[in-house]
């Protein structure tokens, strides 16, 4: 027994000596709100102590700190920090903590009468923060066993009477407020199948019980409404395993300010990172970064988490000042203690920006001149080059043709031609992205008349053309506010009907013109349709801009013109924040802000001066997407290796180095066409036609669905599928579209026979026509030794080795 | 045996702190004393120490309570298992028992806690290990069950003096028109019409909501009608002459909601949570028979004027006619947009109204002719056409909360949210007259025998009798205390 306790206290200590980092002196220490003013008996307000360290982390002493108050006769402060207010006048809270010490200016402010709990404001949060108006609880639709509440307390209006009047009062007893079916069932004293919501004796019982006791009274109309909410702290820098506790204060519209840190609702957004209790406590769990999103009565705040690890002596990279990317990317790589990769060698990147800028690997001989040049500029030219190629416009076209959705499910074939080339010509001209949109969503008549007519002959209704038109172009989904407001956002179905009311003079009609072509549409605008009506209101919702105001508009005009100029204007917070984010990711395993087609206030960047900087720089060159593409390809940041370093190899987000990616369908395909030398035959298109140029997703290719090309039904990046699954895996082991292509008797093996190369030679070939790429000195002894098990059969051994080649995830992924 | 050893080991640190304690006893301990008393505790470790045991309602109530009551409890029984009862405890549910006692790895209810992730409690968060761990001792010590579960439910308590006026949930005139019954929340109280010096009569109850109350046709009888939210329902029969209960029963798992007494003055139908009307005797020995027809609450029930049948209201926003021969389901005759909260009987139609502001009438003899009723219950389809049988009043104002007709069912008055009382007579259903400024909403109203009274009970706790000939308000009564301040700010 002896020597095993003693063994444990070895290696306590020895544990403990190994995991003390290096001293780290605290230099300050903080309590916020430095200075508050309460006035209202009912709310106290806590108190956030942070330490500082000279190493830049941030120490929560919230919970240790000790408190004591100047004046308890005035406002008194209890073990946890939370300060309530006793009587009218001034006071000084000091918090000690870590042999230091900070204090906070009181002023309590009390009104001589009483204050009752309000509904609205003490009540409804309550309902909230218990989860009882949840989707999956009384704020569906239809209610739970009869008790209905508005979706997350959107319409207090409604759920006052639901929880005071109806059914002759059975949920709440005024005169005994204990016997109130309104607290029994959350606080499970009779069986509640939303399980127990309160705590005995807890705020939300407490809130409730007191409000019933004071006669469950309706709010004055004069109520002040609340208008911001506010998180603190909103950056925290933090060491594995540290706690951080969160303050959320609400702002009302009289200008007083409340602490809700105790009816906020907190949720982390990396779950990896840290984890949150119901009363704000975060725990960090893992490194990198997260953010903590607050919701309090449809309001949401944010604040960033960054877990790093112990500072080691780390040396900053030094900022680069030549590439605005790279400049945003390394300070907050220096920030996360990260190292970025090294430049991926020359035939990847070759590769890489091959592939995403013109959707086909490079040819063998590019590759070899491209190594072999001596050029310092070489990587710069090459890019230029790209962006040149008719490839080029085939690559962007699918693009475009994918999130406008031309597909000939929707419209005739004719349409869906001209719209391709109404799509390409832009392309070709490298048309500036706002002059572009506000072509798309102005567009009238048919394809005789206008082309991209058909971008609104493929919506089903002005709500299906409000949701792709948001959705593409504002990176924001709409369709929760139709019926509720957005869980994660502050869209109401007010703000919802307000872009409904810019499209819904849209009305298509079979073009007269084009009798006997199947799906022949014509887009009419009805320049006297009113407003839409808002079905919670039941009135009339005038244009509102996204998140905007509501212009005062002439009757008659195109409505669209004036939403589309608005959109597109410099200064507009959607259009080019949200297309720049989504450029980017085209050229990375995410974008800066991700999912790229879900932007809200919840999700922030993971790179917000990055992303501000990119966006300012594309309006300050017009909306010049070729421009944004170069700024983004050029950075040393696109061009990193894959190969991680000590202190980069957790990072998935930051872009400290490459992240593998499978190639998209269509570039795939082509890549493997180009390889092999065998042409694909798509039923459906055009012969010759390659599957960049494909019109739309109606084209026979069991290649192309089973690696998810999308089927334009949809106008979510989500819709094309970059995943890898066991039947991409068996086909490309077992179907025909590698099998028959090494074998076939015009293919890459036998034509490369054909000229009666040497091992080396064929080795060689077959490396750079599959992967691109020269073979390494193992690579070709490897090779050699399999070629030689073969003996006489060499056809069979170059086919055997390419199609082993196109098997390998070099292939597949760009790297 | 790990875990034995570590026990033992346990008693062994606190006998040595109890020796530390008690030196008197110390002196006289022998090291072989000292062994024997090991072996004591040793051999009482199969029992448990007192500061060990598992308390069934002390340890285990609270945490079935906080996490498995809201489904396996009476009216639920998710899997046929209440947790609520201790017999039903006891004998587990249609998985079997729910434990072996002493046997926790054996048990159902410790392999359905555990587990990757556990499959109880369903859709929540595991049990903390804490609790898993409870459960397990509970079980190994034999799981017994100590006593039954003590309520949390406050008893009902009656104030004196109300510091809000209360809602009148329901109002009754005598047959002579002489005494008024009003609901108010959990009592009754009545009210000498004929004598004004005194005093309302309070008639307390252990019921938290009275839904309704009702003078039987020979005015011998006052029911009250009600229960407890989601607790029990039950009505209480009164003798209106003295206030002395007659008898009461205890119905469901809810409050029971509005209904009519049959005109026989013997049984008054109430509607019931269950979606079923309950037809309760006066008689304590006689059963209660059931009409089990709606898919939600049963809001409103009222007789036809020949006693046979039964016209009922619901939540799930349907009018149904029902037989008391048969006690089945005769037809539904209509289908509302919103809830039915009020329903009545002229001679030859059957009257239904609620949230969505219409007063329809539905000629009984045609909508019952031809009904082919095929299965059971709502299966009944109807032949013939709505039209046919609708007699649709005008439309009102504002959302219906209660009808009254006169004991001879010529006269009809209708109660809304609206600040007024319109009167209908029913040979016609042409409006006779409208009481106007009456304090909104009304909840609650009832006419005399020869429709010449009406009174009314609102929301706000105001009683009113009026004159039906002239619409002159007679008397405001005020039921039970209310304080001053509070009736003032009003």
């Amino acid at each position: 027994m002896k020597p095993i306790v003693l063994l444990f206290f070895i290696v306590i200590a020895v544990s403990h000596a190994l995991a003390a980092p290096a001293p780290d002196p605290i230099t300050d220490l903080r309590a916020t709100p430095a200075a508050v003013t309460l006035v209202n008996p009912q709310r106290p307000h806590s108190l956030i102590v942070q330490a500082r360290t000279k190493g830049g982390y941030d120490l929560d002493h919230t919970a240790t700190a000790s408190y004591r108050s100047s004046n308890d006769k005035i406002a008194r402060v209890d073990a946890a920090g939370w300060i309530h207010p006793v009587a009218n006048g001034q006071t000084t809270i000091t918090a000690t903590a870590a042999d230091r010490s900070a204090t906070v200016n009181v002023t309590v402010k009390l009104p001589p009468a009483p204050v009752p709990f309000s509904f609205r404001q003490d009540v409804m949060p309550v309902l909230s923060k218990g989860g009882c108006n949840a989707g999956a609880c009384h704020g569906y639709s239809l209610g739970k066993n009869g008790f209905k509440l508005s979706l997350r307390g959107a319409d207090p209006e409604k759920d006052y009477p639901a929880l005071t009047d109806e059914f002759l009062e059975r949920r709440i007893n005024r005169h005994q407020p204990a016997a109130s079916l309104l607290l029994l069932k959350p606080l499970g004293d009779i069986p509640h199948e939303g399980g127990v919501r309160f705590d005995h004796g807890g705020v939300l019982h407490g809130t409730v019980r007191q409000w019933i006791a004071e006669g469950a009274k309706d709010d004055a109309p004069a109520l002040p409404t609340l208008v911001a909410v506010t998180i603190f702290p909103e950056k925290v820098v933090a060491l594995p395993r540290a706690r951080q506790q969160f303050q959320l204060v609400a702002k009302y519209s009289d200008g007083t300010t409340r602490d809700v840190s105790r009816t906020g609702i907190f949720t982390v957004n990396t779950e990896r990172v840290a984890r949150v209790d119901e009363t704000g406590l975060v725990t960090a769990t893992d490194l990198g970064e997260t953010a903590i999103v607050a919701r309090y009565e449809g309001i949401f705040a944010v604040a960033n988490l960054f877990v790093f690890p112990p500072d080691k002596g780390f040396q900053p990279t030094p900022v680069p000042t030549d590439n605005l990317v790279d400049r945003h990317v390394i300070t907050k790589l220096n920030d996360l203690r990260i190292k970025p990769s090294d430049l991926t060698d020359d035939e990847r990147f070759l590769r890489r920006v091959s592939v995403d800028l013109i959707g086909v690997q490079p040819k063998p001989d590019e590759v070899t001149a491209f190594t072999a040049s001596k050029d310092a500029d070489k990587r710069a030219k090459a890019i230029a080059a790209l962006m040149k190629r008719p490839e080029f416009i085939d690559w962007w076209s699918l693009k475009w043709g994918d999130l406008l959705q031309n597909s000939r499910s929707a419209i005739s074939d004719p349409a869906v031609y001209a719209f391709r080339e109404w799509i390409r010509a832009s392309i070709a001209r490298n048309v500036p992205l706002d002059v572009f949109a506000r072509e798309v969503l102005t567009a009238r008549g048919s394809y005789l008349d206008h082309p991209a007519a058909a971008y609104f002959a493929v919506s089903k209704d002005t709500d299906d053309t409000l949701q792709r038109a948001t959705q593409v172009f504002a990176g924001v989904r709409m369709l929760c506010a139709k019926c509720h407001p957005h869980p994660f956002e502050h869209w109401t179905q007010g703000d919802y009907y307000g872009v409904h009311s810019f499209f819904n003079q849209v009305t298509t009609k079979a073009d007269p013109r084009l009798t006997g072509v199947a799906n022949a549409k014509t887009i009419l605008l009805n320049l006297s349709a009113v407003s839409s009506t808002n079905p919670r209101t039941g009135k009339p919702q005038p244009p509102r801009y996204l998140g905007g105001g509501e212009p005062k508009l002439e009757a008659g005009i195109d409505r669209r013109a004036d939403y589309a100029k608005w959109l597109t204007s410099p200064d507009n917070p959607h259009f080019a924040r949200s297309l720049v984010n989504r450029v980017w990711s085209y050229f990375f395993h995410r974008g800066i802000i991700d999912p790229v087609d879900d932007l809200r206030s919840t999700s922030p960047p993971i790179n917000a001066p990055l992303l501000d900087a990119l966006t300012k720089d594309f309006v300050a060159h017009q909306f010049d997407l070729r421009q944004l593409m170069q700024t983004i390809v050029t950075s040393r940041t696109y061009q990193r290796s894959s190969l991680t370093n000590d202190s980069n190899g957790h990072d998935d987000a930051n872009f400290s180095h490459a992240i593998p990616r499978r190639l998209p369908a269509e570039a795939l395909l082509d890549s493997l066409v180009q390889a092999t030398g065998v042409k694909e035959n798509f039923g459906g298109a055009p012969a010759g036609f390659t599957a960049a140029q494909l019109p739309d997703a109606n084209v026979q290719s069991p290649f192309l669905s089973l690696f998810g090309k999308p089927q334009r039904m949809e106008a979510c990046e989500c819709e094309r599928d970059l995943g890898a699954n066991m039947l991409q895996a068996l086909h490309f082991i077992n179907g025909k579209s590698i099998l028959d292509r090494v074998a076939s008797a015009s293919g890459r093996p036998a034509l490369l026979l054909a000229q009666k190369p040497t091992d080396d030679q064929l080795i060689e070939q077959l490396y750079l026509w599959s992967l691109a790429r020269r073979p390494a000195p193992a690579e070709i002894a490897a090779a050699k030794k399999f070629l030689a098990t073969y003996t006489d059969k060499r056809a069979e051994a170059a086919q055997d080795f390419m199609w082993g080649l196109l098997n390998s995830r070099d292939f597949t992924m760009l790297h | 045996m790990q875990r034995l050893f570590r026990c033992s080991t346990a008693f062994l640190s606190l006998q040595s702190q109890t020796q530390g304690l008690r030196p008197g006893l110390l002196s006289v301990a022998t090291p072989w004393l000292k062994l024997i008393s090991l072996f004591l505790l040793l051999s009482t470790l199969s029992s448990p120490a007192a500061d060990n045991s598992i308390s069934y309602q002390r340890d285990i109530w609270p945490i079935f309570k906080r996490h498995c009551l809201g489904c396996h409890t009476e009216g639920k029984a998710k899997g046929g298992l209440r947790l609520d009862d201790l017999d039903a405890l006891r004998k587990g549910g249609k998985h079997g028992a729910l434990f072996v006692a002493g046997q926790p790895d054996k048990s159902l209810l410790i392999k359905q806690v555990t587990g990757d992730p556990p499959e109880m409690p369903e859709n929540e968060a595991p049990l903390s290990a804490a609790k898993v761990k409870l459960l397990r001792d509970w079980i190994a010590q034999g799981g017994k069950l100590d006593a039954a579960p003590k309520s949390d439910r406050p008893p009902v308590v009656i104030p004196v003096t109300y510091a809000f006026a209360p809602a009148i949930a329901s109002v009754s005139l005598s047959p002579d028109g002489k005494l008024a019954a009003v609901a108010v929340r959990s009592e009754i109280v009545l009210l000498d019409l004929a004598n004004t010096n005194a005093a309302p009569r309070r008639l307390a109850t252990d019921f938290d909501l009275l839904t309704h109350v009702e003078f039987s046709p020979d005015g011998k009888h006052l029911a009250a009608a009600g229960g407890s939210p989601q607790q029990f329902g039950g009505v209480i029969f009164f003798d209106p002459a003295d206030g002395k209960r007659q008898t009461q029963r205890r119905v469901g798992k809810d409050t029971l909601f509005k209904g009519n007494f049959a005109p026989d003055s013997q049984t008054i139908a109430l509607g019931g949570a269950d979606g079923a009307i309950h037809l309760i005797p006066l008689d304590p020995k006689a059963p209660v028979k059931s009409i089990d027809l709606h898919s939600d609450w049963v809001l409103a029930v009222a007789y036809t004027a020949d006693g046979k049948q039964l016209i009922s209201g619901s939540r799930d926003k349907t009018t149904k006619l029902s037989s008391l021969e048969t006690l089945k389901l005769l037809r539904s005759v209509d289908q509302s947009p919103d809830i039915i909260n009020a329903v009545a009987a002229d001679p030859l139609t059957a009257i239904a109204a609620g949230n969505a502001r219409t007063l329809t009438g539905y000629d009984l003899k045609l909508a019952l002719t031809g009904v082919e009723v095929g299965g059971s219950g709502n299966g009944a389809q109807p032949v013939n056409n709505r039209a046919q049988y609708l007699r649709a009043y005008e439309a009102q104002a504002e959302a219906v909360t209660a009808l009254a007709t006169s004991g001879d069912r010529k006269l009809l008055a209708v109660a809304t949210r609206g600040p007024e009382i319109r009167l209908y007579q029913t040979a016609d259903r042409q409006r006779k007259t409208v009481i106007p400024k009456i304090p909104a909403p009304v909840l609650a109203v009832s006419l005399n025998s020869d429709g010449t009274r009406l009174l009314l009970g609102t929301k706000s706790g105001d009683v009113q009798l009026y004159d039906t000939t002239t619409t002159k308000l007679l008397r405001t009564l005020t039921p039970v205390p209310v304080q001053a301040s509070v009736t003032a700010a009003k």
